[in-house]
Order: C-alpha cells, then sequence, then structure tokens
C-alpha cells in the first residue's frame, strides 16, 4: 500500500491541475450566478497563472528519482513530457485568447476541459500500469471529444466531434480488448510484471502477441498512425483551431509517450522482434501523410496530414529501438511544438473574419504582414527539416539513429530510403504553401491587425525553432537524460 | 469459486469464443451500422467483451495459483465500466448537437469534410 | 447451490466440460415451456366465441383512446436520464471499498471523500446550471433541456 507522500510525489503535478480546474468550477459557479456565459477574464487569468505556476514549479522544485513505484515512476522521462504537456497546454491556452470570441457559451468549461486534458497526459507520462494508463488515456480523449465539438453552431465541428468519438470509442475498445489478452497471457497488470513475464518467456504465446498487437493499434489511434490516422484529417479541419493545436501536440505527443514507454519499457529486449511490425507501419504512415497532404486546400487539414506523415518518423525512430533513437524523438517532439503553435496561431490569425482556413487566405500574406508571412516561413521549414532550423536537427537525429541500427537490422534501410524520399515530397508541398504566402494576389489587400500578446507568442516560437538549431545541446542533453532513464531502469519483477 | 469448482468448469477456450464473438459482433456494427446510436451501442458491445476477457483471465489466473493472485483484472472491468460510461455520456451529448444542427443521426450524412 | 445438487440427483456431474451448461440447456428449456404452457392453457380453458367489432370496442372502460400510444417524449428526459447514469455508475467504486476500507484505515477515508468531493462538485455544478431544473420557462443562459449553446 502506497503512502499519500510517494503518491504525491509522483503525481503531485496532476492533483495540480485537478485543484486547478475544481478551482475553476467553483469560481465560475460562485461569480457566474449560473450562467453560461461567466467572467471569462476572471477564469481565463487563473488558469494561464494556474499553468505557468505549475510548469515553473516543475522546472525550479521537481527532480527526477530512479525509484519505481508499483503505482508510476517520475524519473527524466515522465518529467520531460510533464514539463513538455504544461508548455502545450499554455500554448493552447494562449492560443485560445484570440480565438475565444467566437464560442457561444461555456468560458469557464473550455479551460477546465483543457486542464483535465492536460491532467490526463501528464498522467501518462509517468504510469505503471496499464489501467492507470487506460484511465488517463480516456480522460485525455473524452476531454478532447468535447473540445473538438466545442462550436455546436458549426456544422464541420460536430461532425469532427462525431467522427472523433466512434473512432476514438473503437480504439478505445481495441486498447481494453489487447490489454485482456497481454493480462492473460502474463498474469499481470503493471509494467513490471509483465516486462518479467515476457523475459521469463522463450517465444511469445500468440495470444500475448495479438493483445500486444491489438494495443499498439489502440495507441497508435492517439499518435494519427495507420490504421487509426483517417480521423486526423477530418477533425484537425473541424475542430476549433486552438483545439487543433492541442491535439496535434498534446494528443500525438500522449500517444508517444505511451508507446515508448511500452516499446523500450515492458517489451524490452523482446523489442527486437517487432521492429519490423512498428517500421511496416511506419512505413505506410510515411506515404499515407505525405502523399495525403499534397493535394490538400485546406490549411488545417494540410496540417493534418502533415501530422500523420510526422507520425511516421516517430514510429521510424521507434522501430529503430536505440537510446540515440528514443533521445530524438524526445528532441522531436519539442521542435514539433513550436512549428505547429505557431502555424495554428497564424491560421487563427488569417481566418479571423471568414472563420474558415482555405488556403487562399494566406495568399500574399507577405504583403499584408510581412511579420506573419516570415512566421509561417520559419513554421513550414521547420516541419519540412531544412537546415537553418530545428526541425532539421530533429529530423537528421532520427534519421542518424535509424542508420545506426539498420546495421543490425538491414530491412530499415529500406524505410530510411523511402523516408529521405518523403521529406523531399514534403518540401515541394511544404513549398507550394510558402508560394502563395509570397507570390499569390492577396484576395484583401488589407493590412492584419495583430495584438501584441499574438505576436509575442509568435516571436517566442520563431526564437525557439531558430535558437534550437544553433543551440540544440541543453535539450539534447535533457532528452538524453530522459532516454537513458527510459531504456537504463528495466523494471525488476515484483 | 474454489480451486475445484473452478477446474471443473466452462473451459476458457469456450468463453474467449464468446468475447471474441461479442467483439466481432460489435466491430461488424460499427462498421455496417448507419444510425450514431446504433454505432455507440455497438462499441459498448465491443467494451463488454473485453470485460468478459478480463474477467475470465483472471478467474483462471486465480485457479492456476490460487495463493498469490490479485483481483486486478475484476478491478480494471470497474475502470472500464465507468469510463464507457462516461463516454457515452459525451457522444450522445455530441450525437444530441448533431441531431439538432444537422437533422439527422445517420452517419452517411455527415460527410462534408472529406479528402 | 441448487444447480449441482440437481445435477448429482440426475446422475448428469461426473466429468466433462459440456455438463456445465446442463443448467443453461434446463433454463432455456423451462423457459420455453413456461411460455408456450401459458399459451396452450389459455387457449384450451379461454371460452371462444363471436368477435365483432362491438365485442371488441372498449364498453363503459373509459375513455376511447385520443392518440398512439407512442408518443415521443421531451428531451428533457433524456439530459436526467444521462446525468443518472454517470452518477449511478461512480458509486461502483464504492461497493470494493465498502468492503475492504477497515483494513486500508485513514488514508482510503480520505480518498474516498476526495472522490466524494469531486463528484459533488459535479453535482453542485449540475445543479447551478439548471440541467435538473424542469420549469418550461425559458431562462437566458440556462440549458433548456440539453447543452444548447
Amino acid at each position: 500500500m502506497p503512502s499519500f507522500a510517494e503518491i504525491m510525489s509522483v503525481y503531485g503535478l496532476e492533483f495540480g491541475l485537478g485543484a486547478l480546474a475544481m478551482l475553476l468550477i467553483v469560481v465560475d459557479l460562485i461569480t457566474g450566478r449560473g450562467r453560461l456565459t461567466g467572467p471569462a477574464d476572471v477564469v481565463r487569468l487563473l488558469a494561464l497563472g494556474g499553468v505557468s505556476g505549475l510548469l515553473i514549479y516543475s522546472f525550479m522544485f521537481l527532480h527526477a528519482s530512479g525509484e519505481v513505484h508499483a503505482f508510476g515512476q517520475l524519473d527524466a522521462f515522465a518529467l520531460y513530457f510533464k514539463r513538455f504537456f504544461l508548455a502545450t497546454t499554455l500554448f493552447t491556452l494562449l492560443l485560445t485568447a484570440p480565438y475565444e470570441a467566437r464560442f457561444s457559451g461555456g468560458r469557464a468549461e473550455f479551460p477546465v476541459l483543457v486542464l483535465l486534458t492536460a491532467m490526463g497526459m501528464c498522467m501518462l507520462s509517468s504510469v505503471g500500469d496499464f489501467v492507470s494508463l487506460f484511465v488517463g488515456l480516456e480522460l485525455v480523449t473524452i476531454s478532447l471529444f468535447l473540445l473538438t465539438a466545442w462550436r455546436p453552431g458549426l456544422p464541420r465541428s460536430i461532425e469532427a466531434g462525431i467522427k472523433f468519438v466512434i473512432i476514438g470509442a473503437v480504439a478505445a475498445a481495441f486498447l481494453v480488448y489487447g490489454i485482456a489478452f497481454v493480462y492473460g497471457a502474463t498474469g499481470a497488470l503493471d509494467f513490471a510484471g509483465v516486462s518479467a513475464a515476457i523475459q521469463s518467456m522463450a517465444t511469445m504465446p500468440a495470444g500475448l502477441k495479438f493483445g500486444l498487437l491489438l494495443v499498439l493499434v489502440g495507441l497508435g489511434f492517439k499518435l494519427g498512425a495507420v490504421p487509426f490516422h483517417i480521423w486526423i484529417p477530418d477533425v484537425y479541419q473541424g475542430a476549433p483551431t486552438p483545439v487543433t493545436a492541442f491535439l496535434s501536440v498534446g494528443s500525438k505527443a500522449a500517444g508517444v509517450v505511451l508507446l515508448m514507454r511500452l516499446v523500450y519499457t515492458v517489451l524490452g529486449p523482446a523489442a527486437a522482434e517487432w521492429a519490423g511490425v512498428l517500421g511496416g507501419l511506419a512505413a505506410i504512415t510515411l506515404l499515407m501523410g505525405n502523399l495525403g497532404a499534397i493535394t490538400q486546400t485546406d490549411l488545417k487539414r494540410f496540417l493534418g496530414y502533415s501530422g500523420i506523415a510526422h507520425a511516421g518518423f516517430l514510429l521510424l525512430a521507434l522501430a529503430a529501438h536505440s537510446e540515440a533513437s528514443a533521445s530524438s524523438i524526445l528532441f522531436y517532439m519539442v521542435t514539433y511544438l513550436f512549428a505547429n503553435m505557431a502555424a495554428f496561431l497564424v491560421i487563427i490569425v488569417v481566418s479571423r473574419t471568414s472563420d474558415d482556413s482555405h488556403m487562399d487566405r494566406v495568399n500574399g500574406l507577405a504583403e499584408r504582414s510581412p511579420f506573419l508571412a516570415f512566421v509561417l516561413l520559419v513554421s513550414m521549414l521547420s516541419l519540412a527539416g531544412v537546415p537553418p532550423f530545428a526541425g532539421f536537427v530533429a529530423k537528421f537525429m532520427i534519421l542518424r539513429a535509424a542508420m545506426e541500427a539498420a546495421l543490425h537490422n538491414p530491412a530499415l534501410y529500406w524505410i530510411v530510403g523511402l523516408s529521405l524520399v518523403m521529406v523531399v515530397v514534403s518540401l515541394y508541398y511544404y513549398l507550394c504553401v510558402l508560394k502563395r504566402v509570397y507570390f499569390r494576389e492577396p484576395e484583401d489587400k488589407g493590412v492584419l491587425e495583430i495584438s501584441g500578446s499574438t505576436k509575442a507568442i509568435l516571436l517566442l516560437c520563431v526564437i525557439a525553432t531558430i535558437g534550437l538549431a544553433i543551440f540544440f545541446n541543453p535539450l539534447v542533453e535533457s532528452a538524453n537524460a530522459g532516454a537513458q532513464s527510459l531504456m537504463g531502469a528495466l523494471p525488476q519483477g515484483h | 469459486m474454489t480451486l475445484a469448482a473452478a477446474q471443473n468448469s466452462v473451459p476458457l477456450e469456450h468463453w474467449l469464443t464468446l468475447s471474441g464473438v461479442l467483439f466481432t459482433l460489435g466491430l461488424c456494427g460499427v462498421m455496417m451500422r448507419r444510425n450514431v446510436i446504433l454505432v455507440l451501442m455497438s462499441v459498448e458491445i465491443m467494451l463488454n467483451a473485453a470485460n468478459v476477457a478480463l474477467v475470465v483471465f483472471n478467474k483462471y489466473l486465480i485457479a492456476n495459483a490460487p495463493e498469490g493472485v490479485a483481483l486486478d483484472g475484476q478491478v480494471f472491468v470497474f475502470f472500464t465500466i465507468a469510463v464507457a460510461a462516461a463516454e457515452a455520456a459525451v457522444a450522445l451529448v455530441i450525437a444530441m448537437a448533431l441531431f439538432r444542427r444537422l437533422d439527422t443521426v445517420n452517419v452517411d450524412d455527415v460527410a462534408n469534410l472529406r479528402w | 447451490m441448487p444447480h449441482t445438487a440437481s445435477l448429482t440427483v440426475l446422475g448428469a456431474a461426473e466429468s466433462g466440460p459440456l455438463n456445465e451448461y446442463l443448467p443453461v440447456l434446463m433454463l432455456l428449456l423451462f423457459s420455453i415451456s413456461f411460455a408456450a404452457l401459458n399459451i396452450i392453457v389459455s387457449w384450451a380453458l379461454g371460452k371462444r366465441g363471436q368477435r365483432n367489432p362491438d365485442k371488441d370496442s372498449a364498453f363503459e372502460c373509459g375513455l376511447p383512446p385520443l392518440e398512439s400510444g407512442r408518443q415521443r417524449f421531451s428531451v428533457k428526459f433524456y439530459v436526467v436520464a444521462m446525468l443518472f447514469i454517470i452518477f449511478d455508475v461512480e458509486v461502483v467504486f464504492l461497493y470494493p471499498w465498502a468492503i475492504v476500507y477497515q483494513d486500508l484505515g485513514w488514508f482510503a477515508f480520505f480518498e474516498m471523500l476526495l472522490f466524494l468531493g469531486v463528484l459533488f462538485l459535479g453535482w453542485a455544478y449540475v445543479v447551478r446550471k439548471g440541467a435538473l431544473d424542469f420549469s418550461s420557462r425559458p431562462q437566458p443562459g440556462r440549458i433548456p433541456g440539453g447543452p444548447q449553446r
């Protein structure tokens, strides 16, 4: 029986986020007199202040510990991702501010749901058993269902919501069914027990393989990997833009954190058998994402397909299965965060008047606002992986790790080759967007006014994207520490 | 249930067949039904198939090693039930919004977002 | 267990997994025969006479029905039903806790208090937002029978 202090030492941040969400509800109930439109400013400031406070707290006072409890652990890997999720949440709340006027109600509920999603995500980074994994994952998924359908007046928001709900619920059923078979084959629901049982087996029984495959597929849903990638374009396009940004970074990272924990820690040495499956999924995902993105005419949908392509890269790194590849995934996620948040904030600004995100909205953006055009340039080139930006360093790290791993597993060469071709393809479609920005005539020649706070956020993203390409060492070291704690601490048996 | 009774009972394969049939039925329902409510019911059947598997595996693990096996599989089922209820509530809210805004509960009618 | 006893009497509970299904089969047979028996008995004992519209009409048994019994009812009930389901299912965690809380001590007590506190906050939210209000008078800003914004 774990003590309260032990639980708080691992899940303290989650308690903080939960308490903050409860506080927002209470404040809304007291000040809002039960009406749906409460005082948004108080609630928003409380949410922003609370999340920033927790982020600062996590940097100053939280330290990774090697202790592995039955219910979870706060190793360097978990801490890295908790900070990442808090930063994502902070960005989402900041992105909501210029968008919020379009919500017709539920001003307190929106940040509350964002906070609860963040709580689930942070929980996922340190879970130690399948029960908490399932509960945390569903906390994330169910909150995101609601956030996706947050503009019920907009048919495409509801359509996105209903599609997300159906595919998400099926993925959850796959996950539980898979967990049931893993449980039946190993007799344990905690990661340490499952891992010990797998290592004691000479060969995996068919039931265990079946279960693990279903779990992988169910988690691939969050990541946007084949075969559960079909929700991504529709949901990205239909959801309110801040929610799309949250989904694209946070939900993907939630899938990544769980897949890494499972592949590196639970499967451990047995993961070599799974490199083929992961590599195959990576190849198909890369193809689907990159080829799908070429013909897109909607910016958010386009970024959805690009997100699938990025999921393919992450799966490639998972298939490589080395400490270097784990560390490269951690680095990749941070570069993805800054590039994506910048792109979505630009979309929010350019679609301010018409509420639609067709690519024509960025036509001639360079004339209307050179600053926004530059931000989009940096973001797109970083996503494509072009040298002076952080995305290049991240892609380079993944490919180098995959090439090293390919020495032992020659099949990986094919996937690395495919991914290189796909990088070229992706460069083409990212440049197509930039061509619109710099060489097309704008439909509306008026100068775009940007508020100071929006400018500050965009500037932060740009500085981070360029800065991480030059001064990548501190982040790489931190990512290495995370990867080491993930690889090094194979959980001991019961 | 005692050890002797468990050994003498319905074999594991039969339970797993039941669970597999339920899961397949649910999956077929999700893919073939066009009414959102029926699709959601099919998903619930899939989740219940997983619940059957969890409980049965737990029972057989206890029967095989009566001294040191916890009831964790059955505890998991409590959590899936609670989560499934929350999921159903949210799904129905969105289905209601769909009906109010677009006047349909047919999933084929909501296909404006494509390619 | 009455099933086992009856099986021993029948001499069928010796071995083999299929015997475990015997109670299921018996229940099936019993329910079919019970239903069949009721139909047969009422057919055999009931007096059959001439049927005509006057005889079939409701005579001195209240007013003739005005509309179909299958009415659509207000969507307000859906919200109440949904809220009931959610709060109802959460109680599932109280049962295992009630069995072992003496062994777990104060920690489990406060943990459950926290859990119920969160549930209570949810209830307060529902009440304050007027989701349980049945008054037909629409109130601005409140939820008229559902999450309509």
